[in-house]
């Protein structure tokens, strides 16, 4: 019985040419040193998003310029109202971001700090989170907003009807951040060391 | 269609490389993806993710379907791959990149056995 699809196309076997996989590998290996080098001393920005419980974000200082706040609720029929974040852009002050990880031998904990010596900026920061502590302080908060109607961080507004916030400015010290939600931005991680850990090691 | 139609059929196409950027698309795209509600929120850096995982896909199902084409589709892995890096959560921290990298080289390193 023969199948007329594609799929079952007679083509001569084939195999993989080592030393021609060799020759590209290093080349990839080498774009890829370059890319992580890139990033470690901030010229590169990174695009991170996270989702999920296992991601957790720490900071000591977190100074932002331009910050929206709403409630973000019903979003595609969300049982519980998540607060939505937004900071146009911002400066942080050691950054310490983890990923716990469940293998079957056990919990992995994957680190990613930056920001020690100067400190990691931030572009378009999103934030949905369901836990965030810290000492906040604002300048220029204006409250009672509409949030289809703020305007601090370009881009990011939410629904009609909604109450929000916004500020010119936000400080934010010991910052600490479960992303239940999402975690998004454009991140220059200068200083970048990404390490992965035995067990629990989170950032706290 | 026994197993010998499958062995040859699996001997001409690179069914290792496919699989394996099959399995970076997946861990490119889990990150962003785990709670896909908040999709619209994430903005750019959700869709970067989800386009490279997207290509990956893409060239892990064409590895099988269009053989021919291994060495381009080996070269489109590559570049996802090294594109993840900024655009996605570093490369999925690095593991999404490194199979892509890897998925791509074995595609590009593929050619039919000579008959002697």
């Amino acid at each position: 019985m023969e199948a007329p699809s594609v799929v079952r196309r007679q083509l001569p076997p084939g195999r993989t040419n080592i030393r021609r996989f060799i020759a590209l590998f290093s080349i990839c290996v080498a774009v890829a040193l370059t890319l992580t080098a890139a990033t470690w001393t901030g010229k590169l920005p990174v695009q991170l998003a996270l989702t999920g419980p296992q991601f957790k974000i720490s900071a000591d200082r977190l100074e932002g310029r331009g910050f929206v706040q709403f409630v973000n609720a019903g979003q595609g029929g969300q049982a519980t109202p998540a607060i939505m974040s937004g900071i146009d852009t911002a400066k942080i002050t050691n950054l310490c971001q983890s990923t716990l990880i469940n293998t079957p031998t056990g919990p992995v904990t994957l680190r990613v700090t930056a920001g020690q010596k100067a400190p990691v900026t931030v572009s378009k920061l999103v934030l949905n989170l369901a836990e965030l502590s810290g000492d906040v302080s604002f300048s220029d908060l204006e409250l009672g907003l509409d949030a289809s109607t703020v305007d601090e961080a370009p881009g990011l507004k939410g629904e009609q009807g909604s109450y929000a916030h916004q500020a010119k400015r936000v400080t934010v010290t010991n910052l600490r951040t479960t992303s239940r939600i999402t975690t998004a931005g454009a991140f220059r991680l200068g200083g970048m060391k990404m390490r992965v850990l035995p067990g629990r090691q989170e950032c706290f | 269609m026994g197993w010998r139609h499958f062995a040859e059929w699996r001997r001409s196409r690179p069914l290792w490389a496919s699989m394996i950027a099959l399995a970076a698309a997946a861990v490119l795209a889990l990150l962003p993806l785990t709670h896909a509600r908040s999709l619209s929120l994430q903005g750019a850096a959700g869709t970067y993710a989800l386009l490279c995982a997207s290509v990956l896909a893409a060239a892990a199902v064409g590895l099988v379907l269009w053989p021919e084409g291994v060495r381009t589709l080996g070269l489109v892995c590559v570049i996802a791959g090294l594109v993840s890096y900024p655009a996605a959560n570093l490369g999925g921290f690095l593991v999404g990149m490194g199979l892509a990298l890897v998925a791509g080289c074995l595609a590009f390193a593929w050619e039919p056995v000579r008959s002697p």
